[in-house]
């Protein structure tokens, strides 16, 4: 291949991917534009360089600090109740083991159902009875608690993990099938 | 002649005549030097090993939690995956349903991650490494975030770089033939350059369209006091509880995401700019706990230096050496 028929080659696949980088990252959804968008990013997925929009903490910032708390409730109606990780109490090398873990619970509740649904058979499957008795699980009662940090407009907080929690909201109930 | 004093130049020809002025040029022209401006294709063997450094610090991260995450013994039952993300994003962790299954994926691309590292048939090892971690990450949506997304996009990258030029098995299997190839023009560089320029780019517009806590000022002031990505190390309270300081920090973040994607590809400002990145960069890695991302977008920032720029201490001569090596 002489060097200009590969300088050709290069510059098409340039100008192509640019266009396709241009649409997938900076074309908003709209109803006109739909058709094209879905079409490249189904292009894009399907060969591993979707991106979409980098929006890095924006437009608007998360502003709550979350628990979840699952109760494991067996057939003797004993109760083990799972929490999740309590970041502030969490070293800044271990936060670095467990970043996976971070963007799971950071992402659990825009997941939805299929998640909460996979959580809790999880825990069923895995939480053992506080006695050690084999006993079978009946249901779980996965439920979630925020603490929104408030807007410095209304009041300054210290500079520290804001962590006054509302109270328990039931997220999902569980039931074992038979 | 150094990398440095070729920049510039491009494939097929030297420097403009002299009695042509810059303005003179067409589109094509300052595209194609832009393109196919003569660098030296060592810088991306660096980007590769850094790369591959910090692929393999991402998949050993994985280890211990693998049957969490990819099996069906885990917290995301291939069924429940498929239900949060695309319904055509392709995962191979799908194809067998056994407990083995994940593991062999994941030392597939374990073993591709190293040979890319070291650089032999670099760009197969690319491509491997990227059709793994779109499998690993569309197997379990619920663990990708923007690093993820420049794992990808940068093995992709890498598949189109020179990226076994120097410093790999490669090189020295071609050494060892004895064949006297010229080196060639890492075209695929631009490609960082421009994924780093789009990131910036885009983060910007969607912080700035409409009122955001961007705009006003407030983003940091909530970000300071999350429990979970904040807070890696000690950092002046002050800094977040002084009202003003912390919409100047906010308003500094934007404007850098405003500027750098322009700064960074100007001669004049390119260093200084690159300098300015990287200290940006670094200064969130050390308040944030963002694991790799920060470190990411460092190593697709050094795509915008010249090879013979990567020398400690930054004051020592640059080596002169032919980029054949």
């Amino acid at each position: 291949m002489t060097g200009q028929t590969q300088r050709l080659l290069v510059n098409a696949f340039l100008a192509g991917f640019l266009a396709v980088l241009a649409i997938d990252v900076f074309l908003p959804s709209s109803e006109s534009g739909e058709g094209l968008k879905d079409g490249v990013n189904t292009a894009l997925v399907f060969t591993g360089l979707w991106q979409g929009p980098w929006r890095l903490y924006g437009p608007e910032v998360d502003k709550v600090n979350l628990r979840f708390r699952a109760e494991v409730v067996f057939v003797d109606q004993v109760v083990a109740t799972w929490t999740s990780p309590d970041w502030s109490q969490v070293s800044a090398l271990r936060k670095y083991a467990l970043a996976r873990h971070m963007n799971y619970y950071g992402y659990l509740l825009r997941a939805g159902e299929p998640a909460f649904d996979a959580l809790c058979a999880y825990l069923a499957h895995t939480m053992p009875h506080p006695q050690g008795k084999a006993v079978a699980v009946l249901g779980v009662k996965l439920s979630f608690r925020d603490a929104a940090i408030p807007s410095p407009t209304e009041r300054v907080v210290p500079a520290r993990p804001y962590l006054e929690f509302d109270d328990w909201k039931v997220l999902y109930l569980w039931k074992a099938r038979s | 002649m150094t990398a440095s004093r070729k920049r510039g130049k491009t494939l097929a020809s030297a420097a403009p005549p002299a009695n042509r002025r810059p303005a003179q040029r067409g589109f094509g022209e300052v595209w194609n030097e832009l393109v196919f401006a003569v660098r030296d294709p060592r810088l991306a063997s660096v980007l590769r090993i850094g790369y591959g450094i910090l692929l393999l610090i991402n998949l050993v991260m994985w280890a211990p939690d693998l049957r969490l995450w990819f099996s069906e013994a885990g917290l995301m039952p291939l069924a429940a995956g498929r239900e949060i993300v695309n319904e055509h994003a392709p995962t191979v962790l799908g194809w067998v349903s056994a407990e083995w299954w994940p593991w062999l994926c994941y030392g597939v691309l374990v073993a591709a991650a190293v040979l890319l590292t070291v650089g032999w048939h670099t760009r197969i090892q690319a491509i491997v490494v990227l059709i793994g971690l779109t499998s690993f990450q569309n197997r379990n949506y619920a663990l990708v975030d923007g690093e993820d997304t420049l794992f990808r996009m940068f093995a992709f990258y890498l598949a189109l770089c020179p990226a076994g030029w120097a410093f790999s098995l490669d090189a020295r299997r071609r050494k060892r033939r004895g064949t006297d190839v010229p080196p060639p023009i890492p075209w695929g560089l631009r490609l960082f350059q421009i994924q780093i320029s789009v990131t910036y780019l885009s983060t910007a517009i969607e912080k700035t369209l409409g009122h955001s806590d961007w705009t006003s000022g407030h983003a940091l002031y909530y970000v300071s006091r999350l429990d979970d990505s904040f807070g890696k190390f000690p950092v002046p309270g002050f800094l977040f509880e002084t009202l003003w300081v912390t919409k100047l920090l906010t308003w500094s973040v934007l404007a850098l995401e405003w500027g750098l994607p322009v700064l960074l590809w100007l001669k004049p400002t390119r260093r200084v700019a690159l300098v300015v990145a990287i200290v940006f960069h670094l200064s969130i890695e050390y308040a944030m706990n963002l694991f790799l991302f920060h470190w990411l977008m460092i190593l697709g920032l050094l795509s915008f230096a010249e090879f013979d720029e990567l020398r400690w201490p930054p004051w020592r001569k640059p080596a002169v050496a032919a980029p054949s090596s």
